[in-house]
């Protein structure tokens, strides 16, 4: 159910790669007339904002549509997962004993398989083939760069800020497991991943400009929108480990002499350091990727998926693959990353 | 034609080899124990006949079927895990009717089978709670209800008892060999416990290191072991270290380490050979002469009380006294430790020592 | 350490429901009784790690209630021994050292002589998850000792280890103790462990001690059916109190059959409840014994067998015969049972009835 929920969250507020996907598919930069999703319509509605102030109340209209939408969702699953139970009388022991043995988990198997290749690999590194179609001498790689390390600096940035603050936050949830506060952070923390990205964004841009109306450092902005949903990441993952551990062990420390802190220090610490920095990983590579929030947020930012998106809306179709290439591969190592992290916590 | 039988069934998990030439034959019937301290592959042995796993070598028959390729579910048996893993979601009677339902019996059978299970080990009343509601030994029961109520002919246990306390364990053992002989099964019981093997077989397979030490009733395995492993890990035993003197019809006289010279059963061995003396703790007696020792802890143990001494040989004796003449005993006095011919038995002495011989771990 | 009126309650349940214990310097002090009576809750408020509702702590006078596990000096020892898996051996024993910022030099002779003690000095380099469940006991021992606790805290230290590795185990582990001059609270629910390795038992029920005493006395005068039959197994025989004087006393049940007993306090005519170690019980020839019976089952125990005799009226009694014995009776003969009078106690029945006094699970 949990995972379900994440995909319909997702998807319903992913905005880069829809636009990038429809922009590529009409061959023009999209406008009012075309098919939108939700998230589209809010960016589409946020550029035009800039020179029409009038549309900020159907831009507000939408966004909060959206969050409240997100919410509605969130309830329902999480009172319908509690109502469903499979029918676990009725039994077919024939069929079921047919499709246990031989053939059938073989085909299960292959058409799983076969589904990620084409619906999911395939057409993601289809891209790779456009090295073929120019050469990389003649582009202007500049602008490209400049995107990129404001989108690391970003990354970074947020990254940063949300160890330092989430994991003090997923130490108090996950030690206060019975408290009815710290059952109530658990579900706040969550929120942030299924409101759409573009809504959170718009919100949190219509926030800060009412405090700075002259918007005098939209790098600041930036990295907020972004602390809003990579934060639930890391804590996530830090509540997870925390509670995957013995709570012996740290008592075990604590009656041989260790304060709070260093038992956390000493014991706690090395045996999630693995988990922390997966979500710390999790929380950069969203980021980087983040397009939705980034647009919503200051209209014409300049980080390297809103330079994508700009590429593509331009028809530079191969910048714009080249820059998705470098992209793809630099998340790839990180991911590898990753793995590579979790898998030594086989404690 | 046996039940159960393996022959020459091995496995490896890589390099790693948990199980090594083992033939073993179970007849319809049985209550057998596989018996030996953690690790020498008594657990691998009960999934390899299960299905759980595939031998890497030898066949495994049940009912004189081979069952290469055979999945679990068509073997026909009932297994009892150590941790119980009873289905957390269903109550009692949905856990135990779990065999029937599967199986697709008839409506009527559905209904009644589970119950006489659950009348059996004494939990109908129980019928509709959780198994978190429930005790480690009324969950072990009802585990126990649901193997039977599949109807399987050979029963799986594995390590059945080793979660629960003491006293539970004991209550238990007796209830498990009473139900299951009742029911003419067969069983296969896994444990690390020679108190629960001794008194629930009929026959103890002793493992170590992946392959069968020996096996034999309870009682042989306690009075004349054929191996020194078995005779230190079923029950008690000293063991002293010597060399034999001479060996003559009714006994062998064996120089221990101190140059003292004691008795024991008549053996196949020649003077000169190196042996290990094994005698039990009840039937060593303090007397007039014997070996020489100085006593260094007198524990009591409800009905008798356990002295321990430490004879000139170096050699760590135990032996049993009633519990009133504990009192004629202090630790530092010297005692003189005897005991009859027939009561200790002579074992070659291992290679690389005693110790290494009978190591647990 | 003295524990006074000790309370703690759990959403649902009372974890402790007035616990007064009081623990000597240098004693080795064994907390027993069956799961989810409360050990575990006593240790923990021991240690620091449960606040209790209500009641106090106290070490030497000093009121420690609410003082913070590190402040306390009272090591725990968990089941699973806890050992930090990111740290090697080396570092796991010299943790308290490091904390308490004790030299290098000084360090590094403790572990040494710690090493050395626990027979791992090979192993210092390793990392838990390469040892052996024994050696991390060991491992997890020499952790607790290398900051000189004032009280070591063991939570069912050898419950994870094999039985045959337990026994091994125990002695290591008191004599340990005794070297080191330790106080020890040692938890746990195995009657023959407690009376092997304690100075003194504490009989833990419902989140009340009990009972505490040698285990001699715990063992020999029980105060209750409970311990009676907790500590050793007993025999029970139902009646009511036929007449009792200095010399003895004797019970009557509803046939008319009368057994003795030693004086008694419960006034005659009242319900009462006899009670008999099983390893007190004898067998003897029908004519002799006050009470007869049929012999139901023998147990194999390896020294001893287990008889268990069906009495009619009054249930089963078992009693214990030496192996050598054994070839004497077999299943289905009609035995004599009984005791000499000194060993036999009697008690007021108990209010709830006898089968649920005696309950453990």
């Amino acid at each position: 159910m949990t995972g379900a929920i994440l995909c319909f969250a997702r998807s319903l507020s992913e905005t880069g790669g829809t636009i990038i996907a429809l922009a590529t598919l009409y061959g023009r930069r999209m406008v009012e007339g075309d098919f939108q999703t939700g998230p589209t319509l809010i960016g589409l509605w946020k550029d035009a904002s800039v020179t029409d102030p009038s549309l900020v109340p159907a831009l507000s209209f939408v966004s909060i549509l959206l969050i409240i939408l997100a919410l509605v969702l969130l309830l329902l699953l999480k009172l319908v997962i509690i109502k469903v139970r499979l029918p676990m009388r009725k039994v077919w022991p024939t069929p079921e004993k047919l499709l246990s043995r031989g053939l059938f988990p073989k085909l299960k198997d292959s058409s799983a398989v076969l589904f990620l290749l084409l619906i999911v690999l395939v057409p993601s590194f289809f891209i790779f083939t456009y090295v073929l179609t120019g050469s990389p001498a003649q582009a202007d790689w500049g602008p490209f760069v400049d995107a990129l390390v404001i989108s690391f600096v970003v990354a970074s940035a947020v990254t940063l800020i949300d160890l330092v603050t989430g994991i003090p936050l997923a130490l108090y949830i996950a030690k206060n497991r019975s408290g009815r506060l710290s059952q109530m952070l658990d579900v706040l923390v969550n929120v942030p991943l299924i409101v759409p990205t573009a809504a959170l964004g718009f919100s949190l841009g219509l926030f800060w400009s009412n405090i700075d109306p002259n918007a005098s450092a939209p790098i600041l902005l930036i990295i907020l929108a972004h602390i809003a949903f990579t934060y639930p990441l890391v804590v996530r993952n830090v509540v997870g480990a925390v509670e995957g551990v013995d709570p012996a062990f740290e008592e075990t420390a604590r009656t041989l002499g260790a304060r709070p802190l260093q038992s956390f220090r000493r014991v706690l610490f090395p045996m999630i350091k693995g988990s922390i920095l997966a979500g710390a990983i999790m929380a950069f590579t969203r980021s980087l990727g983040e397009t939705g929030a980034t647009l919503a947020v200051v209209a014409n930012a300049n980080t390297a998926p809103v330079y994508i998106v700009d590429l593509v809306n331009e028809q530079s179709y191969y910048l714009a693959a080249m820059a998705c290439i470098i992209l793809i591969i630099i998340s790839y190592v990180f991911m590898l990353l990753l793995r590579r992290f979790t898998r030594e916590e086989v404690v | 034609m046996p039940l159960v039988e393996l022959r020459g069934v091995s496995k490896r998990f890589g390099k790693v080899v948990a199980s090594s030439g083992i033939d073993l034959r179970i007849e319809d019937g049985e209550y057998v124990t596989i018996l030996g301290p953690s690790g020498c592959g008594k657990t691998t042995l009960i999934r390899m006949i299960a299905g759980i796993l595939e031998p890497s070598e030898g066949q495994v028959l049940i009912g004189g079927r081979d069952m290469k390729g055979i999945p679990i579910e068509e073997r026909d048996i009932g297994y009892v895990f150590q941790n119980i893993a009873l289905f957390p979601h269903l109550n009692v009677l949905e856990n135990v009717s779990y065999g029937p339902v599967v199986k697709d019996v008839s409506d009527e059978e559905r209904q009644a089978v589970p119950k006489r299970y659950l009348e059996l080990v004494n939990l109908l009343d129980r019928m509709r709670m959780f198994p978190s509601a429930l005790s480690g030994g009324e969950q072990q029961k009802v585990a126990l209800a649901r193997a039977l109520a599949s109807g399987a002919r050979l029963l799986l246990l594995d390590e059945p008892l080793s979660a629960l306390d003491a006293r539970v364990r004991m209550d238990l053992r007796y209830e498990l060999r009473r139900i299951t002989k009742d029911l003419g099964l067969t069983v296969l019981h896994v444990t690390h416990d020679q108190e629960e093997a001794m008194t629930v077989s009929d026959r103890i397979v002793l493992m170590r290191s992946g392959r069968i030490v020996e096996t034999n009733t309870p009682e042989m395995m306690y009075r004349a072991p054929k191996e020194l492993f078995t005779a230190n890990f079923i029950g008690e035993t000293n063991l002293l270290d010597g060399v034999v003197v001479a060996s003559e019809d009714d006994r062998t006289v064996v120089e221990v380490r101190d140059g003292s010279k004691v008795e024991a059963q008549p053996s196949r061995f020649e003077p000169g050979d190196a042996v290990v003396i094994s005698v039990r703790p009840e039937r060593v007696h303090a007397e007039e002469k014997g070996l020489r020792a100085i006593v260094r802890s007198i524990s009591f143990m409800g009905t008798y009380i356990r002295i321990t001494a430490e004879a000139d040989s170096e050699d760590i004796m135990g032996f049993d006294v009633r519990v009133p003449r504990g009192r004629d005993f202090n630790v530092g006095d010297n005692v003189h430790l005897g005991w009859s011919k027939q009561s200790a038995l002579v074992f070659p002495r291992p290679p690389g020592g005693i110790a290494e011989a009978v190591k647990l771990e | 350490m003295t524990l006074r009126g000790i309370v703690k309650r759990f959403s649902d349940v009372t974890a402790a429901d007035g616990l007064e214990l009081t623990v000597n310097d240098h004693e080795y002090l064994c907390l027993l009784g069956p799961t989810g009576a409360g050990k575990t809750t006593a240790l923990r408020v021991m240690a620091g790690l449960t606040v209790p509702d209500e009641g106090t702590v106290l070490f030497d006078d000093r009121d420690v209630t609410s003082l913070e596990p590190e402040k306390r000096n009272a090591v725990l020892l968990s089941q699973t021994y806890s050992l930090f898996p990111t740290m090697t051996v080396a570092d796991n024993v010299l943790f308290g050292p490091d904390i308490r910022k004790v030299s290098d030099q000084d360090k590094e002779q403790m572990l040494v002589s710690l090493l050395d003690l626990v027979r791992l000095t090979s192993r210092a380099d390793s990392y838990p998850r390469e040892l052996s469940g024994g050696m991390q006991q060991r491992c997890a021992l020499a952790r607790a000792i290398a900051t000189s606790p004032d009280v070591l805290l063991l939570d069912e230290p050898l419950r994870a280890l094999d039985a045959r590795l337990r026994i091994d185990l125990r002695r290591e582990l008191k004599s340990l103790a005794q070297t080191l001059g330790l106080t020890v609270v040692h938890v746990t629910h195995d009657q023959d462990e407690a009376l092997v390795m304690a100075d003194r038992i504490a009989i833990v029920r419902a989140g009340r001690i009990v009972q505490v005493g040698t285990p001699e006395e715990v063992f020999n005068e029980p105060v209750s059916p409970f311990v009676a039959n907790f500590v050793g197994q007993s025999n029970f025989f139902i009646g009511t109190v036929a007449c009792s004087d200095p010399n003895g006393s004797m019970v009557e049940d509803q046939f008319g059959r009368r057994v003795k007993a030693r004086p008694t306090d419960v006034p005659v005519g009242q319900k009462a409840v006899l009670a008999v170690k099983v390893g007190h019980t004898h067998i003897l020839k029908r004519e002799v014994a006050p009470l007869h019976g049929r012999i139901e089952r023998m147990l194999f125990e390896g020294r001893v067998v287990h008889v268990d005799v069906q009495i009619e009226g009054v249930g089963r009694f078992s009693s214990k015969i030496p192996m050598s014995y054994q070839g004497r009776y077999k299943v289905g003969d009609e035995v004599g049972i009984g005791w000499n009078r000194n060993k036999a106690k009697v008690f007021p029945y108990p209010e709830g009835g006898l089968e649920n006094e005696l309950k453990v699970d």
